[in-house]
């Protein structure tokens, strides 16, 4: 009896000398663990695909185009309801990069690759910055907090100041000497292939943006702006050029045919009438680059809600951003709306109007009018450069005419505010659609900076007559999952997307 | 790993042979049990020694062996007869005759860990299913066979194809989002019942377009003994987690152990069955829009067809006559001390829709021989090869793409003449979906798995009281699947053709030792038992996708443009271990109490949560042992049972206490975080529940009744939530979340006419259970299954406070009195985009009713099931009349004004807009394809009486036969399966799966979509027994 005993109590310990038989929850199929050099690459994808994603609407919104069908919600200024659409910004800022951010944020940290750690804290900032400008208020100061199921949103004052925070500590990490770094980055970094000069001047283009959106404030300081200019993006080299291989329909452009994701917009009559003469006094050759003619050789454009009359016109038809009628005829697309186009996520020419627009506050014109000129010319040259027919690109004697025009101011006496913003809404057309909303929104739609613009005849229901001043949080991550708080800040009401924006506010 | 797993296989190696060390003698005893009726053997009749813990049954012929010492008593048990005791003597053989009892007490089920027990003893309720009932419905999968005959079990097919898999619940929902399924145990040791999940292939697909046998279905029905169900986690705490839903334990047949000649039994079957429930749809108004007619397309809203247009009715031009044939042999022989049975099935089916099969060889060898007198060596070895070749389901599918084909053409005419696809709008890609038929000869849709089952078992017996035990088993199939989508087929347009293969292997390896010792004290029993185990389960799979076909009719991935290839791989290992004991005292055979403990470690687990321990107690008082009861004329025998029972459950995948990163496809690839968190904190799940019930049997047994009401908790649930994005994650793991179930079931037992030459049984099952959601995970206030959200704005949702079966949908918005509102601008009414509960597809009660009758040579017997509420997503039905071909719109030519009021701001005031809009939907299609409320589609309280089975079969008399030594017994027979249905269903089927097996939580059983309605056959075979 006793010996059976014994080999029973044997039986029970003996199990749990079997330890290391259970260690083997780490999965073999795909890693737990992973370090910044393979975080890295995409980074860039998620910060095109946040922004390209949400740019059909705010194209929509500023009218760089409109919906061939007519009443498209978006068009109307309105959103749509119970939808995911129009919150791209939000699924990148917290997931797509958002939480690999801060993972090679510690591992940058952990193995003393500051380089690493600065990018990361440079998209993060940047991130911070352009998706409060596209939401408003957001979660700021409970970000990521492990056990956390309702998250409790932050005034967009709050995300400016996180910015501004997350700049200058990325601008810390990027001054570091870095021996370890320059091995793996080169690859790693799709953007700037490492450069840490290139990323600081990155972060001064995220400050510089910063200080300007607030031109309504009396906290507003030019002199700030123009420095943080100074120290950025000096020339287009130093443009933010997010590359896609354009191979398959994960790694092409969005705007581009593969992708099929602007086959039912088309130009919006606003951008047609900048680029043809009717506003601007003299008609742009940049037209012949964004946009493509009828098959009767006349460039067409469309009202926002009152869809395409031309459909069914075969010579009026208006042709795809790529050139052909329809996907199928359109081939890799052409110019910025090619497969394999980059996306232009950060430019030397926005950086020269917004330089000018704080200079002609200032009061310094002739300041303001050569950083005016620059930023047109940046413009042709990003163009030109986007364009891969060498046959369509303008020529210097096309741009010579056009800077001498009236379209463009030719003194700084002449200089006006609309000439700035105008010319930056060109410069800006078909990428920089976010950040021309913020413009729109600091000077409240108003025609006497962008002549002849007008809100669409029929605004969405909801708004009850007033105009779109930011869009709601994504759907199905805050109204399902965390709309206590939602409905704290407002953002249950039908009207929520028309309430101003507090940078937009003096 | 590897190495860890064999030390701990030799620990238990070396454990077991030092049990062995010692011997004591006892004797062989063997006989032959007949029935004093009419002197036949009775097969399966128990044989216990008394006071120990051996035991073994009568083979086919009656004989049984076993060892006993001089002193000691047998008992004999039997189903309907008396129990009798004999104490052993000198003589090496005792035959016994047993007599007919009314009262059928002393049955004897198989219970946790193949234990035998009486089922008097039990302090909770088991069902037994006998093999030939099984066996008898002639269904493949014998998941099916099991439907309307077990008390507590929710039984959904997917569809009425071939190889289509099977899902079942026991009592209810307890996981919000997890498995649901009980746990099956073949002869001791558990087998996978994986249904192959798409989330392993590189597309990813959510379960909708396919289906995948639960490889459950793999045992060939022929060769199950019994079956017993073990319904809660108070029958199977010993079984450990994986019982938590329950547990199905099969038990195989053996071969006789009978000295002289072995037997050998053939049967065959040939089944014919059609399909013949579809949904209705009009054949008045032709394509078009608007009343205007145009052409091609798919849109049933033009003006009406000519009087002397053709129409072709494709839908029955499409469907086939399904023809299934199947063998089974067994062999079986012996000597009195070993004995085998080989046993080889083959079924070969063609199902209804062309093209489609299913094919299903298992080999099957069992042995068993007496190394000593004292120890016992059995194995079994099964393999089994499945192909499958399948079908399509949900949108796109050939169902949905059949009814909506334009009715003007021919649809069997699905090439050119230069075998190219004719298209029925050569311009347009997107309008023209795929012909049917071309879909199921051109595109493919097949797999095949090849299984081992293998399983040994020794038993050692050193002492009259002391018993061993060690099992070893493995489960290990690897299946190969092939799923290509033609260049030509309008799948494929974009990708120019597509396929994907994947190879599936999993590898289950698990083993347990068990210790019994029994003790009397005077008038009380006592056992106890000590067992560990442990269970290894690899699963791997291999996907590789290829895109842009060179040769358009080439089926492989080399065929495929190289840059478009892409390979999937998903490794998965959990290991669990155990220990765990059961100490069991009963008194007088009249009380009974049974405590169980159990320690689990987990690998899915973080470490310092992995281990967790639960109990369970039991106990049953038979009323009829007091003294003052005994002998009732009226009542017979009357039980009392109870039990309480917990169960701790790991997390349900491995690799979930860290997050995972994903490879990413955008360009420069990388790595990047995958949708769901991890945790690092997770701790157990934990199940607790309680049982009551009674069993009374009265008329001298005539009529049984058992009852049983449960209540189970399944709390703090491991779940994958969706959250706020701010969590950096989209989903992510967490415990959270309560349901709670409770039910009753009754089995009632009838015997009406019981003489020589006719006999009358009667068996009712009845079910009524509900699961509700007592809180959800995170205190969200919805959680749903994303892969049931496949057609318009319905989706299993659960709701806090309500059913875990709910429907979540789109319903009509309506003012603060309840009037719906209505759109000023058009007349229609306005959409609630939010989801909210729309319906609850949880029956009222489910019933299943078996008639058998035996009149001299003729048996007949009949099941019929019924059902009683639970609602219906009759998703077919929106999708007709969104098309224009439901018969609901064939009144769209009658002007119509749409009740409600106008939402104009004034719809909450006390005087509300009343409409006055009038709407002549004829002119205007979007009042079908717009304006359409998801909840009008939810059909309610769908009831049904269906005929499972019936089987009439006719055994040749021995006079017939003659006096012929070589054939023993034959007979032949004819089975009808779901020969009818009544229901209130407007659609074809409502017993359905819109998924597969392989949906966790509630799935989507109730969720009719482009899904084959299962058809009747009819079957008819011999049996022999030589």
């Amino acid at each position: 009896m006793k010996r059976y005993l014994l080999i029973v109590a044997a039986l029970l310990l003996g199990t749990s000398g079997c330890k290391d038989y259970l260690d083997v929850n780490t999965n073999p199929s795909t890693p737990q663990v992973a370090s910044s050099p393979v975080v890295l690459p995409p980074m860039f994808a998620q910060m095109a695909r946040g922004e390209l994603f949400d740019s059909r609407y705010a194209g929509s919104f500023i009218q760089n185009w409109a919906f061939t069908t007519a009443s498209n919600v978006w068009d109307r200024q309105g959103y749509a309801a119970s939808s995911d659409a129009g919150a791209e910004k939000w699924r990148s800022h917290y997931f797509g990069n958002g939480a690999n951010l801060f993972l090679i944020m510690d591992d940058a940290a952990k193995t003393n690759r500051p380089t690493y750690g600065g990018i990361a804290k440079a998209i993060w900032a940047w991130s911070l910055q352009s998706t409060t400008d596209w939401h408003g208020d957001m979660i700021v100061k409970q970000v990521f907090e492990f056990g956390r199921y309702s998250f409790d949103f932050d005034p967009q004052e709050v995300a400016y100041a996180e910015a501004v925070t997350q700049a200058n500590a990325a601008l810390a990490d990027l001054a570091k000497e870095d021996p370890i770094t320059p091995g793996t980055v080169t690859r790693a970094d799709l953007v700037y292939g490492g450069d840490r000069a290139k990323w600081t001047k990155f972060v001064y283009a995220v400050l510089a943006r910063n200080a300007n959106h607030i031109s309504n404030k009396a906290s507003y300081k030019p002199d700030d702006v123009i420095a943080f200019v100074d120290k950025s993006l000096a020339s287009n080299a130093d443009n933010f050029l997010v590359p896609h291989n354009g191979s398959n329909s994960d790694d092409s452009n969005f705007f581009g045919p593969l992708r099929n994701n602007l086959g039912s917009y088309r130009p919006a009559l606003f951008a047609m009438n900048l680029m043809n003469g009717t506003t601007m006094g003299a008609p742009d050759p940049r037209q012949t680059l964004l946009f493509n003619p009828s098959a009767d050789g006349v460039y067409r454009a469309i009202a926002p809600g009152q869809g395409d009359p031309n459909a069914a016109n075969t010579p009026a038809f208006i042709p795809t951003f790529w050139g052909g009628n329809t996907v199928a005829l359109s081939g890799i697309g052409r110019g910025m709306f090619r497969d394999n186009a980059p996306y232009p996520l950060m430019t030397y020419g926005e950086l020269q109007f917004i330089k000018a627009e704080a200079a002609f506050r200032k009061g310094d014109r002739a300041t303001a009018l050569v950083a005016y000129r620059n930023g047109i010319n940046a413009s042709f040259d990003l163009l030109n450069s986007l364009e891969t027919d060498a046959t369509k690109r303008v020529t210097a004697a096309q741009r010579a005419t056009y800077l001498a025009s009236k379209a463009v101011a030719q003194t700084a006496a002449d200089l006006t505010l609309s000439n700035i913003m105008l010319q930056k809404y060109i410069a800006m057309y078909g990428h920089g659609m976010l950040e021309t909303w913020v413009d729109m929104r600091r000077f409240q739609y108003s025609p006497d900076i962008y002549t002849s613009f007008t809100p669409p005849a029929s605004l969405f229901p909801d708004n009850s007559g007033k105009t779109v001043q930011r869009v709601r949080p994504r759907f199905n991550s805050e109204y399902m999952w965390n709309s206590a708080s939602l409905a704290k800040i407002g953002a249950d009401k039908p009207d929520y997307h028309t309430v101003p924006m507090w940078f937009s506010q003096p | 790993m590897e190495q860890s797993l064999r030390r701990c296989l030799l620990f238990w190696l070396c454990l077991s042979l030092s049990i062995s060390a010692a011997l004591a003698q006892s004797r062989d005893i063997r006989g032959k049990v007949t029935s004093s009726e009419d002197n036949k053997p009775i097969p399966g009749a128990s044989v216990i020694v008394l006071g120990t813990a051996r035991g073994t049954t009568a083979d086919a012929d009656g004989n049984y062996r076993i060892q006993a010492n001089v002193g000691q008593t047998l008992r004999f048990s039997f189903i309907g007869n008396k129990l009798r005791d004999v104490v052993v003597g000198n003589a090496e053989v005792i035959d016994v005759t047993m007599q007919a009892d009314d009262n059928q007490l002393n049955e004897v089920v198989v219970t946790a860990l193949g234990v035998k027990q009486e089922k008097r003893a039990l302090g909770y309720s088991v069902q037994e299913v006998k093999g030939n009932v099984i066996a008898e419905t002639q269904r493949d999968n014998f998941l099916n066979a099991l439907n309307g005959r077990v008390a507590g079990a929710s039984i959904t097919p997917t569809s009425g194809n071939p190889g289509a898999s099977t899902s079942i619940t026991l009592r209810g929902i307890s996981s919000i989002g997890g498995n649901n399924q009980p746990l099956f145990v073949v002869d001791g040791l558990p087998i996978d019942n994986r249904t192959f999940n798409q989330g392993a292939l590189v597309s990813d697909s959510p379960n909708r377009n396919n289906d995948y046998q639960n490889r459950g279905a793999d045992i060939n029905p022929n060769d199950i003994e019994t079956l017993t169900i073990l319904k809660g986690p108070e029958a199977s705490a010993l079984y450990g987690l994986d019982a938590a839903s329950g547990a199905i334990v099969i038990t195989t047949k053996k071969g006789s152990g009978a000295a002289g000649r072995g037997r050998i039994t053939y049967d065959n079957a040939f089944r014919f069955e059609d399909v013949y429930r579809f949904p209705a749809y009009q054949k008045t108004y032709g394509p078009g829009d608007n009343g205007t007619f145009s052409t091609p397309t798919r849109l049933y809203f033009g003006p009406k067809y000519a009087s002397d247009v053709p129409l072709y009715d494709n839908l029955n031009n499409f469907f086939q006559t399904g023809y299934t044939s199947r063998h089974n042999l067994g062999l079986e022989g012996g000597n009195d001390r070993s004995s085998y049975r080989l046993s080889v099935g083959y079924t070969g089916q063609q199902g209804v829709v062309p093209t489609t099969d299913y094919k299903r060889l298992s080999v099957r060898l069992a042995g068993n021989s007496k190394i000593t007198n004292k120890l016992e060596a059995s194995t079994t070895f099964n393999y089994i090869n499945t192909s499958n070749t399948k079908a399509g389901k949900g949108a796109g599918s050939t169902l949905l793409a059949l009814l909506s084909w334009p009715q003007t053409d021919d649809a069997r005419n699905y090439t050119n003449n230069d075998g190219t696809r004719r298209r029925l709008n050569p311009n347009s890609d997107t309008q023209d979906i795929d012909n049917p038929f071309f879909d199921v000869y051109k595109n493919k849709n097949k797999d095949q798995t090849n299984r081992v089952l293998g399983n040994v078992t020794l038993t050692y017996d050193p002492l009259s009281w002391l018993k061993v035990q060690g099992l070893v088993g493995a489960d290990i199939y690897s299946t190969t699947g092939n799923l290509l989508f033609h260049p030509q087929s309008n799948r494929a347009i974009a990708t120019r053709g597509s396929i994907e293969n994947y190879t599936e292997i999993s590898q289950l390896l698990n083993g347990q030792l068990l210790v019994t010792g029994k003790k009397d004290f005077g008038k009380i029993s006592t056992s106890l038992l000590l067992g560990t185990s442990f269970d290894d389960r690899r699963y791997n799979v291999d996907a590789v996708r290829g895109e842009q076909f060179y040769e358009v009719d080439f089926n492989g991935i080399n065929n495929t443009l190289p840059t478009t290839q892409r390979a999937k791989n998903t490794l998965n290992l959990i290991r669990r271990q155990a220990v765990f004991g059961q100490f069991t005292a009963s008194y007088e055979s009249m009380l009974y109490l049974t405590v169980t403990g159990r320690n689990d470690w987990s690998s899915t687990l973080p470490e310092a949560n992995n281990s967790f321990f639960y109990p369970s107690v039991s106990g049953s008082f038979v009323l009829t042992e007091l003294p003052n009861l005994q002998g009732g004329k009226l009542i017979s025998f009357a039980k009392l049972r109870a039990s309480y029972a917990e169960v701790g459950k790991d997390a349900p995948v491995p690799y979930i206490t860290q997050s995972n990163l994903l490879g990413q496809v955008t360009t420069g690839g990388g790595l990047a975080y995958n949708v769901t968190g991890g945790n690092g904190i997770l701790v157990p799940e934990r199940t607790s529940s309680y049982e009551i019930g009674a069993d009374v049997r009265l008329f001298n047994g005539r009529l049984g009744i058992d009852a049983a009401y449960f209540n189970r908790k399944a709390e703090n649930q491991i779940s994958a939530p969706r959250l706020s994005y701010a969590t950096g994650f989209i989903l992510q793991y967490i415990n959270s979340g309560t349901i709670e179930s409770r039910g009753l079931e009754l089995l009632l037992t009838g015997n009406p006419i019981r003489k020589a030459n006719f006999n009358w049984d009667v068996t009712v099952n009845f079910t009524r259970n509900n699961s509700v959601v007592q809180s959800l995970p995170a205190g969200q206030s919805e959680f749903y299954l994303s892969d049931t959200w496949m057609y318009a704005n319905v989706r299993n949702s659960l709701f806090p406070g309500r059913p875990a079966t709910a429907f979540g949908g789109n319903d009509y918005l309506r003012n603060t009195r309840g009037d719906i509102l209505i759109n000023p601008a058009n007349g229609y009414p306005v959409k609630n985009t939010s989801f909210t509960e729309i319906g609850d597809r949880n029956p009222m009660f489910t019933m299943g009713l078996t008639n058998s009758f035996r009149y001299k040579n003729f048996t007949l017997s009949a099941l019929l099931d019924i059902r009683r509420g639970g609602d219906v997503f009759n998703a077919n039905e929106l999708f007709l009349y969104a098309n224009g071909l439901s018969t609901k719109t064939l009144d769209r030519e009658t002007p119509r004004i749409v009740k409600g009021v106008l939402r104009d701001g004034l719809e909450n005031s006390e005087k509300p807009t009343v409409n006055t809009i009038q709407v002549t939907p004829s002119t205007r299609n979007d009042f079908y394809n717009t304006a359409y409320v998801e909840s009008d589609f939810i059909e309610h309280d769908i009831n049904w009486l269906r005929l499972r089975d019936v089987t009439l079969r006719y055994s040749f008399p021995k006079s017939l036969l003659g006096d012929n030594k070589i054939l023993r017994g034959a007979s032949v027979f004819f089975t009808g399966t779901d020969l009818f249905l009544l229901t209130n269903y407007t659609g074809a089927d409502p017993s359905i799966n819109g998924l597969n097996a392989s949906t966790g939580g509630s799935g989507a059983a109730g969720f009719d979509y482009g899904t084959v309605a299962v058809p009747r056959g009819y079957s008819f075979g011999v049996q022999i027994q030589l």
